[in-house]
């Protein structure tokens, strides 16, 4: 299995999602906060919370823009000793993490992930720790069932 | 030693708990004196015996916890017992101890009294895993001694243990740091300039205390000699700054000392205050080789070492000294005897073309274009005089650039850049390398560059190796030479 691998499509849903949830938290806190400014006349804050609504509309429309950039050029790799990571495309980024070296392997799902059937996967060394936005369950068993018998095999990671 | 009952630490660690949370009581006096004062009153009991009362319950506080401090050294694991109404319970395996630092203050040498601090790879906190206030120096002697012994019983190939009772019945590697190279190393450092900025606050302190009439009744006098006061005033910070930094330097890399005793280095340095650290050889992320421009045309050099410990210089963030500064040309030589990977001699690196240049510069001066721009909105044409700026960062660009250089060795790879007119050299192990990264914008795959990111553990944390505009082939063979397993 050496192939790069695409984030399975749903992910672009989970990203959608919490963009989403992020705007309506900023959203409902920028109105909260202009009705106060407006009923009880604070003009220290009536600027602020137009700001903040601002802020939480363009963010909304630049995360929806990314979504598709992002899943187009985000790939993982699994080789049999390491882990690539390979993003971006105005900005490439290619890291890997040999196997050799993981302390330990996190999987994890928020209400959102578990909607979409997914897992986000966290993979820790002694030092870096990387994430995997969201893999299907067999996948991100498979990468800690993998890393944690190479695991057992080096036995001594020398920290 | 087959029994290993629970120890207290030395009566005189009283004083060190005592003082330690001082402030906490002087708090906590302050907050009750008003009440308490009202209290003794109407009850008629003299304040003098009332507030005696409350000093001797601190003293008994003390002296509580300090009889509820132990330390176990059994035959496996360093176990530390504290707390009065929180019991905690600290075990040490001794195969995970990664530093054990002691300092000791001259006035308890006599005594053969230390502070011993054992940490080990951990990073739930910033303070180290054990403090061991004042002990014993031979409390520090049985720890090592367990913990030389476990390390020869987990290595499974008998040949390192061997060479451990060779390298006993061998003189010891020693190094003693070079007085002539340490007054040197102490006037070049770039340390002055914010000792300058602090005398500087307080002279402006000081000014504002004296009267005001006193400052006029001088002011006419001094107008007509303002230059040469402030010339003078000037030079005094400069000289006062160059001599404060020089003693702070000295008294703290006095008399430096490094040996291997079977594997594990050990530092002494200090005057007032002997510092020292154990640190076992394979324990040693990397090495940095660290150079201020001043002291790169001096041809010193200062060896730093990375390791999982937060151990070493408390003001420069985990730095661990091991030869705070030697000759640069015998950099390496003098190493080999400590760290037996280290390379025997400066290796020639592959350096960046020309050409290249010109993306370190330019990258300099856009930084530099910020201060500048707000220099100039908020101080209009006297904001002028912040163009020297574009000068510096000018030399900046060039010197990052021109140090930027590379090496597979074996198995190690060396990476060298500069920062802030400051070159160093990391040689990193091929093991150590906890991942590994190539970047690279759009407009770079044009030009064929790429920025190779390295990550080594350093303290508690991670350390970011950054190797930037190399070409993209460089930047591969680097990569690829990373993914291959041992």
């Amino acid at each position: 299995m050496t192939e790069s691998n695409q984030l399975p499509p749903q992910i672009k849903t989970v990203w959608r999602l919490s963009a989403l949830f992020t705007f309506l938290i900023l959203a409902i806190v920028g109105i909260g906060c202009y009705f106060l400014a407006t009923t009880n006349n604070w003009q220290w804050l009536s600027y602020p919370s137009l700001v903040l609504i601002g802020i939480a509309i363009i963010y909304f429309i630049i995360e929806l823009i990314l979504v598709p950039y992002r899943y187009a050029f985000w790939r993982y790799t699994l080789t049999d000793d390491a882990v690539e990571l390979r993003s971006g495309y105005i900005f490439r980024h290619l890291v890997s993490i040999p196997i050799a070296r993981v302390q330990d392997v996190t999987l994890e799902a928020g209400p959102v992930l578990q909607s979409q059937k997914l897992q986000k996967v966290r993979v820790t060394t002694a030092s870096t720790s990387h994430t995997i936005d969201g893999l299907e369950p067999e996948v991100g068993e498979r990468l800690r069932k993998q890393i944690m018998q190479m695991a057992v095999e080096v036995n001594d990671h020398d920290v | 030693m087959t029994s290993n009952p629970k120890q207290h630490l030395n009566p005189l660690s009283m004083i060190y708990f005592l003082f330690r949370h001082l402030l906490d009581w002087v708090i906590l006096i302050a907050l009750v004196f008003g009440p308490a004062m009202r209290f003794l009153v109407r009850h008629h009991i003299s304040p003098l015996l009332g507030f005696g009362g409350i000093i001797l319950l601190i003293i008994a506080i003390v002296f509580v916890r300090y009889l509820c401090f132990t330390f176990e050294i059994a035959d496996d694991m360093l176990t530390i017992n504290s707390g009065i109404f929180i019991k905690k319970h600290t075990h040490i395996p001794y195969g995970r101890i990664q530093t054990i630092q002691r300092s000791q203050w001259f006035f308890l040498k006599p005594f053969h009294l230390e502070k011993l601090q054992i940490e080990t790879a951990g990073h739930d906190d910033h303070s180290p895993e054990a403090v061991l206030p004042i002990v014993p120096e031979r409390v520090r002697e049985a720890i090592e001694q367990r913990r030389v012994s476990h390390h020869a019983n987990s290595d499974s190939d008998l040949e390192s243990t061997i060479k451990s009772t060779q390298a006993n019945s061998k003189p010891i590697p020693t190094y003693l740091i070079n007085p002539h190279d340490l007054n040197v190393f102490a006037l070049t450092s770039l340390g002055i300039f914010p000792l300058m900025g602090v005398l500087l606050a307080i002279y402006g302190k000081i000014q504002d205390v004296i009267p005001q009439r006193i400052i006029n009744s001088i002011t006419s006098e001094i107008v007509q000699q303002s230059i040469l006061m402030i010339a003078i005033i000037a030079l005094l910070i400069i000289i006062i700054s160059i001599i404060g930094t020089f003693l702070t330097i000295v008294q703290r890399y006095y008399k430096f000392t490094l040996t291997n005793e079977s594997g594990q280095l050990k530092t002494y340095q200090g005057l007032f205050q002997r510092n020292s650290v154990t640190i076992p050889v394979n324990r040693i992320q990397a090495i940095r080789i660290k150079q201020n421009i001043i002291r790169q045309w001096c041809k010193l050099s200062t060896i730093q070492a990375l390791s999982a410990s937060s151990a070493g210089d408390k003001e420069k963030s985990n730095d661990l000294m091991i030869i705070p500064v030697i000759k640069t040309a015998k950099a390496f030589s003098s190493l080999a005897p400590f760290i037996s990977w280290a390379p025997a001699d400066f290796s020639q690196l592959t350096t960046l073309p020309k050409r290249d240049f010109w993306y370190f510069i330019r990258n300099a001066l856009l930084f530099g274009l910020v201060p500048v721009a707000i220099c100039l909105y908020f101080f209009k044409a006297w904001g002028l005089l912040s163009l020297p700026i574009f000068i510096i960062a000018f030399f900046q660009g060039w010197y990052s650039a021109s140090n930027t250089g590379w090496k597979i060795s074996g198995d190690q790879l060396i990476m060298q850049n500069g920062h802030w007119f400051t070159r160093s050299q990391f040689v990193i192990p091929r093991k150590n390398v906890q991942s590994f990264g190539i970047h690279q914008s759009i407009w770079m795959t044009r030009t064929n560059l790429a920025h190779v990111r390295v990550n080594v553990r350093h303290g508690n944390s991670n350390e970011e190796v950054e190797l930037r505009y190399l070409p993209l082939s460089a930047a591969q063979e680097i990569f690829n030479w990373l993914k291959i397993r041992k």
